[in-house]
């Protein structure tokens, strides 16, 4: 009688870390990487240590409750495992939390072969691994049995790379970094031997992978969630137990100091390592996370006890209109897009123009302001403007927009075309959906609006979840809620990944000849202006030219942060913690 | 009927032989159970690798389950389920770390070297990477049992003491007075008690901790929130039952003999009025051992209660059988023990 009780949790899924290029694909001072442009080394400034240490930096936040699935990078599964881990195991290159800019992780430099197919990559040199050692309160430099210092080398990061890629490991992100690895995709598949993979050490210092084809976004899949070095000595010592304070040992800003399961995890600051120029050494001494539920989050951050809390949506307005929590209450654009889309084998939706009909017919303004009520952003196009080279972010004019008169116009064309003579001829359409409050209330906006702008009536049906999207797979409704988050930060993984005509999450089997070229086009061109120009009429063609989906807004988080705590707000998902600070 | 001496000697043999066919018939019950169960959320649609919003794809899913051994046919998984569960085996020299093979119990061997006694493996976590049904056991069931007894001692302590009063104040303004009580005990769910016991305590008067768990002080608000609506059940009984009781025939020859009103309420009244309300507490018992979802949820309390619910919605597989089992035992027990207390009570009911 009392388990019943259902709380939303935040469906978080593989956003990981990087693409290739700047933000939008906008010119920025970033070094591009296409081409065989090769990066100089750059020099990493540790700053000198403060004479006299002042006492522990030390903070308490929470970014939604659960135990996070794991902290092993090989393992971990959704965005937050992946910012814990990119805090822990610095990736090669990184992309900047704020402008998406690409920066030098562990690879201090890379450089790219003249035909695209080679990638090396220079570690910088002597980074230890470390453990955080209970008894003594310190981190500590890990020693190999004849008390030689390991540090972090080549070879480390060719375990890794092939550990996510190993079927008996079962990494849910190895499916994203096996097509971008020369024999990646025959090895995880079970078909091809672990030696044809196309990476290795070339010294202990000198990472090299070799792609199968040209790409214009590579580098930031070869930084992607599971694309980490890890301790394989350990691993092997303390098999799936490796991960426990007792017994992990990381590279990064941070260090795992305690992990309460479902109640907490403490890092603590890695003196060891040495900083670079995108992952710098980290400003706080320790940072505890609290695994509670958002709303409980809320109230503890109004008893003073978290310094930045991730809250509810449905906070929202009573936080903004609090004299003393307003100003500390920031909303940060996700990743992810809400998306309703049609089947296209289904009538009427077969139909071009009752798909524009249904699509102009909806009020993206309203149902935000008036239903979700949580700071969403109206979403004019299928890829978030976050993601690099979303359109998006640039020419939101060109997408799909709330008009009414277009809506009732391509009705009666459709209808024409159908031989009918008014709305009600339509067959019965039905609208598909999990289960999930907000799913609901969306569905019954729509509902709504479909009713009132072009008089037709349609039924929901709400399916439980596990059923849902097992439907939809094989056979989606007429409408049906769709909706992305990114594997990785590019928009080939939203336009071409998904909407392609044979890609398996075109649930809708929408199809169209000149979308496949574009994104075809854009997935190799390293161009970033001429990557932008496709994908910009690509996201016409999908969300309004030929109305492939219905795209409806971009979730957002809302969060709390104390303004003693200095901090950055990421754009990509993934928190640095490093840049964080308190003001003294 | 003549009625039987309850004198200790005698009733010590048929509860021993009680209780061990109990324990007999709860490995039968527990493995219909675990029958049940499995067959339930097998039927269920959806498996662990395929809930997420965004479907993984076919080859990788594939891996995922050939790795926790779900694409045996089922009844191999159901009876390596059992047998992992039930068969104790001996293992010598150092185990593997895997998690998959972490037993609940572990017993060192004397004399051969390293040889361990291992038993009962309930599987690991799908969802908690690299954690174990074991694990689960081990870190969250105690401290949901300490804060479940602790509610418990609450539901009990607040629950009689304001039964009692009431009845024994029938109709006067402590009887309303508790009774009003209790209906707002009962009515009030703990997903709103609880947010406004923080809201007071923690936010405002900032005399307790919001939520958390480690000191005693963490305690308090979860115990009171979980107990109270269990005290508000128990109060309502125990003054319906004591009414009843009041009214019959002996307590009036009882008091006719002259006996003191303190000793007829307290010897004869009250004992025999617990029959109803020690069958309410055996179930509440173990619902509150095993922990509550919502308190835990809201007191940010690591405890077992979620995994009820998450293993479920999850398809957790090994958690579901590992939960459900669990708490089965738990029912058990109780009303097990419930059942001992029933003799205790009233010597007329004897258990064959």
């Amino acid at each position: 009688m009392k388990r019943t009780v259902s709380l939303s949790i935040p469906m978080l899924v593989l956003v990981l870390v990087l693409a290739a290029c700047g933000p939008g694909g906008l010119p920025t001072t970033a070094p591009s990487p296409g081409g065989g442009a090769t990066v100089p080394p750059q020099p990493t400034a540790a700053p000198p240590p403060p004479t006299q240490p002042p006492k522990p930096k030390a903070i308490t936040i929470s970014r939604g409750a659960n135990d996070p699935h794991s902290i092993d990078p090989q393992r971990a599964i959704d965005a937050r495992d992946a910012t814990l881990v990119a805090n822990l195991f610095p990736s090669l290159v990184v992309m900047d939390a704020e402008t998406n800019a690409i920066e030098p992780g562990i690879a201090k430099s890379w450089e790219i072969s003249e035909d695209g197919l080679v990638y090396t990559f220079h570690l910088i040199e002597k980074v230890p691994w470390v453990h955080y050692n209970a008894s003594t309160g310190k981190v500590e430099e890990v020693k190999d049995s004849a008390g030689q210092v390991r540090y972090v080398t080549a070879h480390d990061f060719v375990y890794g790379f092939l550990r996510a890629l190993d079927p008996s490991v079962g990494s849910q992100a190895a499916y994203i970094l096996a097509p971008y690895i020369v024999g990646g995709e025959a090895f995880n598949a079970g078909t091809g031997p672990r030696e044809n993979v196309g990476v290795k050490a070339l010294d202990d210092y000198t990472f090299q992978i070799t792609a199968p084809e040209k790409i214009g976004f590579a580098l930031g899949i070869y930084s992607i969630i599971n694309a980490h070095a890890v301790p394989q000595w350990a691993i092997e010592a303390y098999g799936d137990a490796w991960t426990e304070p007792e017994n992990i040992q990381t590279y990064g800003p941070f260090t795992l100091k305690e992990w309460v399961h479902d109640s907490s995890m403490t890092f603590v600051k890695n003196p060891f390592w040495p900083g670079s120029e995108g992952i710098r050494q980290a400003g706080l001494d320790e940072i505890k996370f609290l695994f509670i539920d958002e709303a409980v989050a809320l109230r503890e951050f109004e008893a003073g006890n978290l310094d930045s809390a991730t809250i509810p949506g449905s906070e929202i307005e009573r936080v903004r209109a609090d004299p003393t929590l307003g100003p500390q209450l920031h909303i940060i654009p996700g990743m992810c897009t809400q998306a309703w889309s049609f089947n296209t084998t289904k009538p009427p939706f077969d139909n071009a123009h009752i798909r524009r009909a249904f699509n102009y017919a909806v009020d993206r303004e309203s149902l935000i302001r008036n239903v979700l009520r949580g700071g969403e952003i109206p979403a004019p196009f299928f890829t978030p403007p976050s993601v690099a080279f979303a359109p998006s972010a640039s020419v939101t004019d060109q997408g799909i927009r709330y008009d009414p008169d277009k809506a009732r116009e391509e009705l009666a064309l459709g209808l024409a075309e159908l031989g009918l003579s008014s709305a009600s001829q339509l067959p019965p359409i039905t609208v598909e959906f999990g289960t999930a409050k907000t799913l609901s209330d969306v569905a019954q906006a729509l509902q709504v609006m479909w009713q009132q702008v072009l008089g037709v009536q349609v039924q929901l049906q709400q399916i439980d979840n596990a059923v849902y999207w097992s439907k939809q797979e094989k056979d989606a409704g007429q409408i049906f809620r769709a909706g992305w988050c990114p594997d990785y930060n590019d928009a080939n993984n939203y336009l071409r990944d998904v909407y392609r005509s044979d890609s398996t999450f075109n649930y809708g089997r929408w199809s169209n000849a000149r979308f496949d070229e574009l994104v075809d086009k854009a997935r190799v061109e390293t161009d970033p202006a001429v990557r932008l120009e496709l994908y910009t009429e690509a996201e016409r063609i999908l969300c309004v030219e030929d109305a492939g989906t219905m795209v409806l807004y971009y979730p957002v988080t809302a969060e709390l942060t104390k303004p003693s705590l200095k901090r950055t707000y990421s754009v990509n998902g993934t928190e640095f913690y490093w840049d964080w600070d308190l003001v003294q | 009927m003549p009625f039987p001496q309850a004198n200790g000697r005698s009733l010590e043999a048929p509860v021993g032989r009680f209780i061990l066919r109990r324990i007999l018939w709860m490995l039968l019950v527990l493995l219909v159970i675990s029958l049940i169960t499995f067959v339930l959320m097998h039927a269920v649609p959806g498996g662990p690798f395929t809930l997420e919003a965004k479907q993984l794809p076919e080859q990788t899913i594939r891996q995922l389950e050939a790795k926790y051994h779900l694409d045996a046919p089922l009844y191999v998984q159901y009876l390596s389920f059992v047998r992992d569960v039930a068969v104790p085996v001996i293992t010598m020299g150092d185990q593997p770390a895997y998690r998959d093979h972490e037993f609940l119990i572990n017993i060192s061997l004397p004399g051969k070297q390293q040889a361990k006694l291992r038993w009962m493996n309930f599987g690991p976590s799908y969802r908690a990477v690299g954690r174990t049904v074991s694990d689960i056991f081990r870190d969250n069931l105690p401290v949901s049992m300490r804060l479940g007894a602790l509610a418990f001692l609450v539901t009990v302590g607040v629950g009689f003491p304001l039964g009692i009063v009431s009845a024994l104040r029938r109709n006067t303004w402590l009887d309303y007075a508790a009774m009003c009580l209790a209906i707002l005990g009962v009515s009030v769910p703990v997903i709103v008690l609880a947010p406004v016991l923080q809201y007071l305590f923690g936010v405002r008067l900032k005399v307790l901790p919001v939520s958390g768990w480690g000191s005693p002080q963490h305690l308090i608000l979860p115990a009171f929130a979980l107990g109270i609506a269990d005290a508000a059940v128990v109060a309502r009984l125990t003054r319906a039952s004591l009414l009843q009781v009041l009214n019959q025939d002996y307590i009036r020859t009882a008091r006719a003999k002259g006996l003191s009103e303190r000793r007829v309420i307290l010897v004869h009244a009250l004992k025999n009025s617990l029959i109803p309300v020690v069958t309410v507490l055996g179930p509440m018992l173990a619902y509150l051992l095993t922990g509550t979802f919502v308190v835990e949820t809201i007191f940010g309390i690591p405890g077992m209660g979620r995994f009820f619910v998450t293993s479920i919605s999850g398809r957790d597989y090994q958690v579901i059988m590992g939960t459900v089992l669990l708490f089965a035992v738990f029912l058990v027990v109780a009303n097990t023990l419930v059942d001992i207390v029933y003799v205790w009570i009233d010597p007329r009911i004897r258990h064959t």
